[in-house]
């Protein structure tokens, strides 16, 4: 909507700003699935180290599906390293370094708990789903 | 992919016990598309949700699903309603089988369908359950609920091993829009999300007093809140200061340091839980606000009550208090607390006769409340015996038909149930008499901690048992009490002493005493004294004693042959649990010596007994000297024999005195010391 109104010479205000697309390295659901730097994959008992960063302006909830991981770092909360959790919270320009060690194999969701943005222009599913596939 | 289909036979709720933490719990839920949940403002919004057993309608959340770190856990699942659902266990790390996501494993059919999630709930903690079919739908049209891992067997940690909580609130926070519900969203078509609803358990502003929802503690307590976030805007909650917040755990798992803080954010799917310290009485609320997830907006704030009250204050036992039915009620006694329950009533005819109201306890003897003699009092008998000084309670007491009986005492309290050690025992057809219920440390047994018990009692006890059990027989009797006092100890002893006598026999000397009414005596020790300062007295026999009684005892003992010379003896009484008195002292002269004795020897008030024994009544002169031998006052001229004479000490200071016995014949002196401190 933004870049409607900007490509046709209006004026946003930042405060009104509700995003109607939602992307993991450039891509939504279900395009998202086939890009490789962004779909998990890997075996039991490897450690992954993921690397989030928030370069949008909407706040997300990231959610794992079948593990918790361990925060190994935050730009905005450094006390919350060492928290091992299923939910991740990321603000606008935060990042997050998490970790998992998988003790059990599975194809299990991982996707924006922020319910909005598993959508796009109003349609279910879009947006923020992933995969972690672990064999 | 593939699809579970399991007939539908049996809505069983089952429970396998497996040991400790090793229990099966199985859940049985159905989904169904038909609900309504009334919004503060009376608004209703229709619902979809999961219930426990077919028939009825969903409310908003869905049930709170409890279970213990280690169960293993089915959850049997209906789909009563006409689109496929699924439950995802979000939080749970169950299996990609039974993660509840249609496209990874299974969505259980509409229109009677049936699905099976199973999984160990391996971390105690606060959880999710939610529908994951077009989630976005779905879950927003009330298709969740929570789910509680406490710690292992139940226990009130928050979790295994973890910090204890004297009790735990789940808070489910969500927001509606209600133009989702009234048009529902089909086809994964998503409209904008603009919530008019926010909520806590499904409730909003007054309706925030729900018992689920407003936390209520006692002083002192630790309260243990769950809070879930499974809405669509963020949440942050603000605690007043003075309940030190401490966050202890998130997503289920402890946090590596927990962190004490008044505000608590939370994004949609995660869950935080607190420890709340109800330190000082307070009244106040929690904030509960709600913000959109792109800005910093608040859309809206709850408020949810809270309150932290003493305890209630103990009940009004006083010392002195009496109760003699005099406005001629029960005075609480012997209704309005646990059975068995006995009829008490009030009549004419107590200790002082017709007039004097008493409680008649009867006790039908036929089984059933009733059946057995108790009497007791939940109302101003409970309360703080040790504060208020109480050793005993006394009472009267008239069996006046039915068996013997042993009356004891029971105390409940904090520190657990305590029963008299020794019974009065009462016997049939006694009349009216005194007895004294002794109630200190060792005059009770049973309960764990005496002082606990004993300073905030609950419920008193009269009943009848011949062992320190409770309850006792059953039996038909018919009991009168009356005058039930609390006050300080039995006066000195639990024996009435009502004479001691000494008299030569030969060259022995034979003791006769008798007493009044016995409580808890084991017996007596014969003491002997030569006479001499200090009264160095020595036990020279034991004879048993009647334990408990009220009538008239009699006893006597005879000593071995002594010297002769000058004797004096007293009885040492000693109760079962070590408690003990003294008789007087009585003297005794063997073959003609003459003695003489002070009592108590050194003596600590203004006052004392010179026991004078002489051989022959003869005239005297009693003198008292001090130490140096200098006169101080004359105490009698005249005749005696064997005399018990009062000194007035009153002027003397604390110091060695002489008294001095002059006979024609001769002197004899008797040193004796005044040591008042």
């Amino acid at each position: 909507m933004w870049n409607f109104v900007l490509n046709t010479g209006g004026t946003v205000n930042c405060h009104d700003y509700e995003p109607d697309y939602f992307t993991v390295n450039g891509k939504s659901y279900p395009d998202l699935q086939a890009d490789t730097t962004a779909i998990i994959k890997a075996n039991v008992g490897q450690t992954i180290r993921l690397v989030i960063s928030n370069t949008g302006l909407h706040k997300h909830s990231i959610h794992f599906h079948g593990y918790h991981l361990e925060i190994l770092y935050s730009t905005k909360f450094p006390a919350h390293v060492g928290r091992v959790k299923d939910s991740f919270p990321i603000d606008p320009y935060e990042s997050l370094i998490l970790e998992l060690t998988p003790e059990k194999p599975g194809t299990f969701p991982v996707h924006d708990h922020n319910l909005v943005a598993v959508t796009g222009a109003g349609e279910y599913p879009n947006g923020m789903i992933g995969f972690i596939t672990i064999q | 992919m593939f699809r579970k289909h399991i007939s539908f036979l049996l809505l069983l709720i089952l429970y396998f016990s497996q040991g400790f933490a090793q229990t099966m719990k199985t859940f049985d839920l159905v989904a169904r598309q038909s609900g309504t949940a009334i919004m503060w403002d009376g608004t209703s919004v229709d619902l979809w949700g999961f219930k426990e057993g077919l028939g009825g309608n969903v409310n908003l959340p869905s049930p709170l699903l409890v279970i213990n770190e280690g169960d293993s856990v089915t959850l049997n699942v209906i789909n009563q309603s006409s689109m496929p659902h699924t439950i995802h266990l979000h939080g749970l790390d169950v299996s990609q089988a039974n993660d509840g996501v249609g496209a990874t494993s299974f969505d259980i059919p509409p229109v009677m369908g049936t699905g099976t999630y199973k999984f160990k709930a391996t971390h105690a903690g606060t959880f999710i359950y939610h529908c994951h079919v077009e989630t976005v739908i779905h879950l927003q049209l009330g298709m969740y609920g929570g789910v509680v891992v406490k710690a292992a067997g139940g226990a009130n940690n928050a979790w295994t091993g973890g910090p204890a909580f004297d009790s735990d609130y789940t808070w489910v926070i969500s927001d509606v829009d209600t133009s989702w519900h009234t048009n529902i969203p089909m086809n994964g078509s998503v409209p904008g999300f603009d919530p008019q609803y926010f909520l806590v358990n499904g409730k909003s502003k007054q309706q925030l007093n729900d018992t689920t929802v407003s936390i209520t503690a006692d002083v002192g307590d630790k309260v243990y809140l769950r809070m879930i976030n499974i809405g669509y805007t963020r949440n942050r909650v603000i605690f007043p200061a003075a309940l030190s917040a401490e966050i202890l755990s998130s997503d289920g798992r402890p946090l590596p340091v927990s962190e004490v803080t008044d505000t608590v954010d939370i994004y949609p799917g995660e869950r935080y839980s607190v420890m709340l310290d109800f330190a000082s009485a307070v009244t106040d609320s929690i904030l509960v606000e709600y913000y959109n997830m792109y800005d910093n907006n608040v859309l809206f704030t709850n408020r949810v009550p809270l309150g932290a009250t003493p305890p209630p204050p103990p009940a009004t036992v006083k010392y002195d208090q009496l109760d003699d039915f005099g406005d001629f009620t029960t005075k609480s006694w012997g209704s309005g607390g646990p059975n068995p329950n006995p009829p008490a009533n009030v009549y004419s005819g107590g200790p002082a006769g017709s007039g004097d109201a008493y409680l008649e306890v009867t006790s039908n003897g036929s089984g059933g409340a009733g059946a057995k003699l108790v009497a007791f009092n939940t109302a101003h008998w409970a309360g703080d015996y040790i504060g208020e000084g109480i050793k005993t309670l006394r009472m009267n007491v008239n069996n006046f038909s039915g068996p013997n009986v042993n009356l004891r005492l029971r105390f409940d309290g904090p520190g657990g149930t305590f029963l008299s050690v020794n019974p009065v025992q009462v016997t049939a057809g006694s009349g009216w008499q005194s007895v004294i219920f002794p109630i200190e440390a060792a005059d009770l047994t049973g309960g764990a901690d005496y002082t606990a018990t004993m300073s905030e009692v609950s419920n008193v006890w009269i009943y009848n048992s011949a062992g320190a059990i409770f309850p006792g027989p059953v039996t038909s009797s018919v009991m009168g009490i009356d005058n039930i006092l609390a006050t300080g100890p039995a006066t000195g002893f639990p024996v009435e002493w009502l004479a001691f006598n000494a008299r030569p026999r030969g060259s022995s000397v034979e003791l006769t005493w008798t007493t009044g009414i016995e409580q808890n005596n084991r017996g007596f020790e014969v003491e002997l004294s030569t006479g001499d300062i200090f009264n160095d007295f020595s036990t020279i026999g034991f004879v048993e004693g009647k334990g408990n009684s009220d009538k008239r005892s009699d006893y006597s003992f005879l000593t071995d042959p002594l010297p002769p010379g000058g004797y004096q003896f007293r009885i040492r009484q000693v109760d079962f649990d070590g408690k003990f008195s003294y008789s007087n002292i009585a003297s005794v002269v063997l073959n003609g010596q003459s003695m003489a004795s002070v009592y108590p020897n050194p003596v600590v008030d203004n006052g004392a007994q010179l026991n004078v024994n002489l051989a022959k009544e003869e005239k005297v002169t009693v003198d008292i000297l001090d130490i140096y031998g200098r006169h101080i006052e004359t105490i009698v001229s005249g005749k005696l024999g064997n005399n018990t004479l009062y000194l007035d000490l009153e002027e003397y200071l604390d110091g060695m005195y002489i008294c001095q016995i002059t006979t024609k014949t001769g002197k004899m002196t008797v040193k004796f010391m005044v040591l008042r401190g």
